[in-house]
């Protein structure tokens, strides 16, 4: 019994495999279709629906590339990285690097970044809501600084890239405002991305504050970490001050 | 009405007279942030309908374990008058990898896809704590070669999960057109006849963009209700008797007020068919 039921669930599992093939193999054709041209119609909406999910996760990619070559990215999007979790939101991890070993990337390699920025936002868009345990600062006077680790909120992502990506995004916000000023820096800059108020926001930041962020989420201690940024450029109690302001942290740990 | 993106504004601002809205579940798939709170504030002026587009029920290849899982916390955080997909496939396994389709493909209706269907809907029905209610969908290349029709189907599947059914008169008249059936009207009320009134919780309506004869109509959501769509809705109040309603408009959107305007036309005629009803 068992196995007639388990060798029908495998013959009807294959038969929509080749569905699936069909329709991922029909012509990609615009306007109207003839009767007979079904599965174009398949492929059609699944691009539909990639590119207005994909447009909305890369909303500046989009506006710098244009439709044509947007679109072309899509579809080695999908065929290299098909959508696998059922939900839009979450497809599309890969494009920048995707766009980083593409033609698009040899030709126009801001675009890499823009979209690591561009993902960052989306990230920190769908992230859970931040709750800094205030109490938890306690433990900075009952502990020392060498056994306690500070907790990086979700929605933080951080970026670094010689191209001014935050800049980039305010013409995006504003094309009318010109872009004659945006510079490609000698050395990667820092980008801190949060959300506040369910709002997102990219500003740059020090070396020193992102090589501190990335070691507080790398689980280092804030002992350790003070110990090797020493100098003018760290202020650890402006720091702490910003990040709580900001949202950027939800609690401080024994390690 | 289904409440849109570029609705949020004025719709969230008040409450409308509107008895629900629905959304698509997946789109509040997030653990935090703006869209919750939209959620919540939509939670807060109507009653939710939980739309899902992309469990894919009856994939062989099964439904997914986090789009179940999310859909539940959904469920618990909204605590939705109705739950709904379709009846499709999504998932597929392709040259040794799992993949998402995009589109509510055609399930071959056969005894062997019933019991994926009843083990993918219990699943469901299970996590959520309620009755789904499936849906017919649009079909444009089915060449499946069924051994069931369709409302005997649905019929199986309401007798042997305890789902109820979201009968989308738009799709019937699209499907209608696909099969270049000479009476459209005809054949979606045929089909009605064949439901069981007691299992349809919900219908949609909605339109699609016309095509000459000899294209495929493509449930697009893009235009007003067509006439014959309304007539069909006409007879369905008539044959189930009251059922909540919602018009679906996703693509080439109206102004909000515009949608209201819909809405209150729908249920002028719902009440106006109720009436009637009472008299008989």
């Amino acid at each position: 019994m068992n196995t007639t039921v388990n060798d029908d669930a495998r013959a009807l599992a294959w038969q929509q495999s080749r569905f699936a093939a069909r329709v991922l193999a029909a012509p990609l054709r615009s306007g109207s279709l003839r009767y007979g041209d079904g599965f174009s119609v398949y492929r059609r909406n699944l691009h539909a629906v990639a590119e207005a999910a994909l447009g909305v996760t890369y909303p500046t990619v989009r506006w710098m590339l244009g439709q044509a070559k947007f679109r072309a990215l899509l579809t080695e999007l999908l065929a290299l990285y098909p959508p696998a979790k059922g939900d839009w939101g979450e497809w599309g991890a890969e494009l920048p690097a995707l766009v980083q070993h593409s033609r698009v990337g040899e030709e126009h390699p801001f675009v890499g970044p823009v979209a690591t920025l561009d993902w960052l936002r989306h990230r920190a868009n769908r992230a859970g809501d931040n709750h800094f345990d205030a109490r938890s600062l306690a433990l900075l006077d009952q502990h020392p600084v060498d056994r306690v680790g500070i907790g990086i909120a979700r929605h933080v992502g951080l970026v670094r890239s010689v191209y001014p990506l935050v800049d980039i995004l305010k013409w995006h916000a504003d094309p009318s405002a010109s872009g004659a000023a945006l510079h490609v820096s000698e050395s990667p800059r820092p980008v801190l991305v949060f959300r506040r108020d369910f709002r997102i926001h990219q500003v740059y930041i020090s070396q020193a504050d992102y090589a501190f962020i990335q070691g507080l989420r790398a689980g280092r201690s804030l002992g350790t970490l003070l110990d090797t940024l020493t100098g003018p450029e760290f202020d650890f109690p402006r720091w702490m001050e910003q990040a709580i302001a900001r949202d950027l942290i939800n609690h401080l740990y024994i390690l | 009405m289904g409440l849109r993106h570029p609705h949020y504004g004025p719709a969230l601002a008040n409450a409308a007279d509107l008895d629900f809205v629905e959304v698509h579940a997946e789109n509040f798939f997030v653990d935090g942030g703006a869209n919750l709170a939209v959620l919540e504030r939509a939670r807060e002026l109507y009653d939710i309908s939980l739309h899902c587009t992309a469990l894919g029920l009856g994939s062989a290849a099964g439904v997914s374990g986090e789009a179940v899982t999310k859909l539940a916390k959904l469920v618990e955080r909204v605590d939705p008058i109705l739950v709904s997909d379709h009846l499709c496939f999504c998932w597929v396994d392709l040259n040794g990898r799992r993949r998402h389709m995009g589109d509510l493909l055609p399930v071959q209706r056969t005894r062997a896809s019933l019991a994926v269907l009843q083990a993918n809907i219990d699943r469901v029905q299970q996590a959520i704590g309620r009755p789904l209610l499936l849906e017919n969908i649009s079909t444009y290349a089915d060449d499946l070669h069924h051994e069931l029709s369709e409302t005997e189907y649905l019929c199986h599947l309401v007798q042997s999960t305890g789902c109820q059914l979201l009968v989308d008169i738009n799709n019937l008249l699209v499907n209608a057109h696909n099969k270049q059936c000479a009476h459209p009207y005809a054949d979606a009320v045929a089909w009605l006849d064949r439901i069981p009134a007691a299992a349809v919780g919900e219908i949609h309506l909605a339109g699609h963009t016309r095509v000459a004869a000899g294209n495929i109509a493509v449930d697009d959501h893009a235009a007003p209700v067509s006439g014959t769509a309304w007539q069909v809705y006409q007879y369905a109040l008539r044959h189930l008797g009251k059922v909540p309603t919602l018009i679906e408009w996703d693509t080439r959107l109206p102004a909000w007020p515009v949608l209201l305007e819909e809405a209150a036309h729908c249920r002028r005629r719902g009440n106006a068919a109720n009436a009637n009803r009472s008299k008989v």
